[in-house]
């Protein structure tokens, strides 16, 4: 396992390089979508007219604008925390992308503990949500970073404890594990139980990447944009529009790999297994994706304290009374249901 | 290129990172800066574990201490004080509690050289740790220790949430969500 | 609390049902067509009344600053200078005008309030509905004249009338026989100005079939057309040369005192709600002596043959009821009002655009000015100044008082009452005194205005 060899050197640069570039691809595409699909959601029609055929480039065009702006770092500001607040929200951004199981075999590194390392890896940007907001030395940057952090502990853990009933009636923690022991209907499987860990997952993931209806750390009609206020140019986008983007691609990939199935087919058919697994799992994600934008514009933002009621009283109970009942399933369930 | 040399050579970058950030921890005078010095000491830890293979202890090292600990212990110094540039907190008593350090210092690498010194790990093969094993060995020989945990950590819960309850009437009046 | 409280029970016993219709709305959206207009390249036809941009009629102006100190954002900047004019035949006094010298609206202060465009007591800024006119300086936002009066090519013509409307009040032409102590201007027609003024049915439930008749009111406005120019007062009594004032005193308080004159004739035209002084013939409405049941029953009968809902149909009913018992209350007796009301015939009407020609001065006296000098002497300003003509292409065609000069051999006529040498200003007091008593104004308004009066008339003699 830890036979390193220069070959195996390279192509984990090679695989590195890759994931460099096709998650600031996927963040586009997606950000792409999230114009549109809201604008239409809403009755609107979204960009129209970079790129020509109904502002394709339009994210490009915003980055582009983005790396021309001036980097402003604020006279009052803690300068080297401030500099490395995005990187520290950017980098587990990216460091999860490594072990979601997109096909059988297309995975950066398959980890025997991919979960937990999933798990671990995307707690890290909250301390660059902390750190962002401290350094700013701007009041509404504090509050938006205080919010941030309150908002991710309270839903890291219905997150941790849908994704642990997830491992449990797998057997495992490797993410291809647990896919590979998923059958279909995935997500109905066990009765009830699956569906509601789906739902508690989903419901906490969406507030784990604050995006509306759970958007209180950068509700911009209160704190403007929270944490960030004092970024400009590309800090901003490192620190707030990649990681968003990209990490509502993730958590719905991370949804699809826990409860949907993964790389499987829709429906068990044999002639289907002829696709490969990463259109499945594209089509999958791109599901999830669509029901995260879905949410954004039909929901009014929840106050505080009702997000933090919705965390502690409702989420993490059910997720614990799941727990209990998974780990009933997988000792006492028949062995013809299982 | 040897796998040894390459681990060795990541274990004394690591662990020189690890001791500088430990350093600064103590040193620096703002407190907003030693916490996210100690992040810096915590994930050199999950790395080494890492190194060592203990995979299942490095992740929950970075969930835990990174992810909430210290994301704890910021959040606190947030709320309550946290002035951006120097601030200093310190106060008579650093001699003392460097004198403490030390010994404590002295005594923990006493004991761990004294107990592990010599013992080979095996790293690769039949008998490298899993993490099936931990699990197994937490749920068997040391489940007391575990229940014990459990049970300190459910009695600073409730005690927590006793200490922060306001009994006011209007907190009833809510609206709830 | 309590209704809270249970709002919030009644949600949870739904169960969530209520977010999954939120999403069922916005996924019905996704699938409708889409009506957006994509602006630059589609444009939307814009309401008649879009505050776009104002519009500066240049000619109408007569630098009054209303508009610029009823501005909240004090974003309208005029300067103008006083021009003395030639006497216009021998012998007869220079008359002394404003002339617009600068008029800017600064469109990056400017908040699009509209206040300018309602106070402005001439007609001379409109609404327009273009609104593209952005600049890349700040600076260029300031409007100034040329383009303020550029804008005018896009003003959209005044709104029709919707039916049934109230039909605005006509210009009123003074009677010729402007010494005739009670005007009678509108002795000729007295019958069509009452249903002019009131809306068909409200008041004039009576039997007289012509009252209620538009089409009549028309008719009866178009005779009143070609009626002779305004003349101001009766102002011929008092000898403005044997005041012996120079033309370059201001002739500050005759608003004071004239103004019981002056709304006597400003008054001819009632306009909506304003009743008519004692003096004219009484509407017709005030001495029916129908009693108010029937009146009140006669129109709800009126209104709801015409269709009227039930309850517009009652509301109007009930007014006339309560107009017709105030009427039979007060029969005949005169009804003094304090303040000359220029409601309607100011604004709103269709006024016929100012032929540039001074002929047209007598056939189509412009609505805007009638109520200017009871306007302007409110707000204290120089009436010769603000009734002086706007601008020079156009002398007189639109100012009524201002064709003074032209109708009356006497060029000072405006001169004041109280200028009169013959006077003290402690008689002058007394006079106005009693002449606001007997107005019916209240003591302390007369004592106001003969005070005011009086002051004027020691200056006046110095
Ligand atoms: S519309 Fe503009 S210019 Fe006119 S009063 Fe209002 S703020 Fe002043
Ligand atoms: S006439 Fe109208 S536009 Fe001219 S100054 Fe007076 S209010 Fe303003």
């Amino acid at each position: 396992m830890f036979e390193l060899n220069l070959s195996d050197w390279q192509i984990l640069l090679v695989k590195l390089g890759l994931v460099l570039a096709i998650v600031p691809a996927i963040t586009l595409v997606a950000g792409y979508a999230e114009h549109k699909v809201m604008a239409h959601l809403q009755h609107r029609l979204g960009p129209m007219y970079p790129g020509g055929f109904h502002g394709w480039a339009t994210l490009l065009a915003d980055g582009l604008k983005f790396i021309y702006k001036e980097d402003i770092i604020p006279a009052a500001a803690d300068r080297k925390v401030f500099s490395l607040a995005p990187l520290a929200i950017f980098v587990p951004t990216v460091l999860t992308v490594l072990v979601l199981p997109l096909d059988e075999t297309l995975v950066v590194e398959e980890l025997d503990l991919g979960l937990f390392y999933l798990l671990a890896v995307s707690s890290i940007s909250t301390i660059g949500m902390l750190m962002a907001g401290w350094s700013s030395s701007n009041k509404y940057a504090l509050i938006g970073a205080l919010r941030a952090a309150a908002q991710l502990i309270a839903y890291e853990l219905p997150i941790v404890l849908s994704a642990a009933v997830a491992a449990m009636l797998a057997g495992t923690l490797s993410l291809n594990g647990i896919v590979e022991a998923q059958e279909w209907p995935f997500v109905l499987w066990p009765p009830g139980i699956g569906l509601i860990a789906f739902l508690v997952f989903f419901g906490a993931g969406v507030a784990e990447l604050t995006r509306p209806p759970f958007d209180m750390p950068v509700a911009e009609s209160e704190i403007i944009t929270g944490a960030f206020t004092e970024y400009s140019g590309m800090r901003f986008i490192f620190s707030t529009f990649f990681p968003e983007v990209a990490n509502m691609v993730i958590i719905s990939g991370v949804a699809t790999t826990l409860f949907l199935g993964g790389y499987q087919p829709i429906v068990p058919l044999g002639f289907l297994d002829a696709v490969p697994g990463l259109v499945w799992f594209t089509l999958k994600t791109a599901f999830m994706v669509f029901m995260l934008l879905w949410i954004r514009p039909t929901f009014p933002r929840l106050r505080e304290d009702q997000l933090q009621k919705f965390a502690w009283k409702f989420l993490i109970p059910t997720s614990l009374v799941l727990i209990l009942a998974a780990g009933a399933w997988v000792l006492y369930a028949p062995e013809g249901l299982k | 290129m040897n796998a040894d040399v390459v681990r060795e050579v990541f274990f004394w970058g690591v662990g020189a990172i690890m001791v500088i950030a430990a350093l600064r921890v103590v040193t620096t005078q703002n407190v907003v800066h030693a916490a996210l010095y100690l992040v810096g000491t915590l994930m050199g830890a999950a790395a080494l574990y890492v190194l060592l293979l203990a995979e299942f202890v490095a992740w929950a090292q970075v969930l835990i201490y990174v992810g909430a600990v210290v994301v704890l212990m910021l959040f606190g110094l947030m709320l309550t004080r946290a002035p951006i540039g120097k601030a200093n907190y310190d106060n008579s008593q650093r001699p003392l509690a460097a004198v403490v350090a030390a010994v404590l210092f002295g005594v923990m690498s006493w004991i761990l050289i004294d107990a592990f010194s010599g013992t080979e790990l095996e790293l690769a093969g039949e008998n490298a740790p899993r993490t099936q094993d931990i699990g197994a060995v937490i749920f068997s020989s040391y489940v007391w220790p575990f229940e014990i945990v459990s049970v300190l950590l459910l009695a600073a819960l409730i005690g927590a949430v006793m200490i922060a309850r306001r009994d006011e009437p209007e907190a009833d009046k809510e609206v709830g969500s | 609390m309590l209704d809270e409280r249970k709002l919030s029970a009644a949600r949870k016993r739904t169960y969530g049902i209520g977010l999954l219709k939120g999403m069922a709305v916005t996924l019905k959206h996704l699938f409708k067509h889409n009506t957006v207009i994509e602006y630059p390249d589609e444009k939307q036809d814009l309401g008649p009344r879009t505050r776009g941009v104002i519009a500066l009629k240049e000619e109408n102006c007569t630098v009054c600053m209303l508009c610029a100190r009823e501005c909240p954002d004090w974003c309208i900047y005029i300067d103008s200078h006083k021009e003395t004019l030639p006497p216009k035949r021998e012998g007869g006094r220079p008359r002394k005008r404003n002339v617009l010298d600068r008029f800017a609206i600064d469109y990056a202060l400017c908040m699009y309030c509209g206040i300018c465009v309602e106070v402005c007591p001439y007609d001379a800024l409109f609404w327009s509905r273009e609104f593209e006119y952005a600049e890349y300086d700040i600076r260029q936002l300031t409007h100034e004249k040329e383009k303020l009066s550029d804008w005018m090519a896009t003003v959209l013509p005044p709104p029709a009338l919707e039916a049934g409307a109230e039909q605005p009040g006509q210009p009123v032409a003074a009677t010729p026989a402007a010494a005739a102590p009670a005007p009678t201007a509108v002795a000729p027609a007295p019958t069509a100005v009452a249903p002019a003024v009131q809306p068909a049915g409200a008041t004039t439930p009576t039997p007289a079939p012509s009252m209620s008749a538009p089409a009549e009111t028309t008719e009866a406005d178009k005779a009143r057309l070609p009626a002779p120019p305004a003349h101001p007062a009766p102002r011929a009594t008092t000898d403005p040369e044997a005041a012996g004032r120079s033309p370059e005193v201001p002739t500050t308080g005759q608003e004071t005192v004239l103004s019981d004159q002056e709304k006597a004739v400003y008054q001819e035209d009632p306009g909506p709600n304003v009743d008519v002084p004692a003096e004219q013939p009484q509407p017709v409405a005030l001495e029916r002596s129908e009693d108010a049941e029937a009146v009140y029953q006669q129109v709800l009968k009126e209104q709801l043959d015409k269709g009227s809902s039930a309850q517009v149909a009652e509301a109007r009913a009930r007014v006339a009821r309560a107009k017709a018992e105030r009427g039979i209350k007060r029969g005949p007796t005169p009804l003094t009002v304090d303040k000359p009301v220029p409601s309607a015939p100011t604004k709103g009407a269709p006024r016929p655009e100012p032929s540039g020609a001074p002929e047209a001065k007598a056939p189509q006296p412009d609505p805007g000015p009638v109520a200017a000098p009871a306007e302007a002497g409110a707000a204290g300003s120089d009436e010769a100044e603000t009734s002086a003509p706007a601008a020079a292409k156009e002398p007189a065609a639109e100012e009524p008082p201002s064709a003074e000069p032209v109708s009356t051999p006497d060029p000072q006529a405006a001169a004041p009452a109280v200028g009169g040498s013959d006077e003290t200003p402690d008689q002058v007091f007394e006079r106005v005194l009693q002449e606001e008593k007997a107005k019916g104004s209240s003591d302390a308004v007369a004592q106001g205005r003969a005070k005011a009066a009086r002051v004027k008339a020691e200056r006046a003699q110095k």
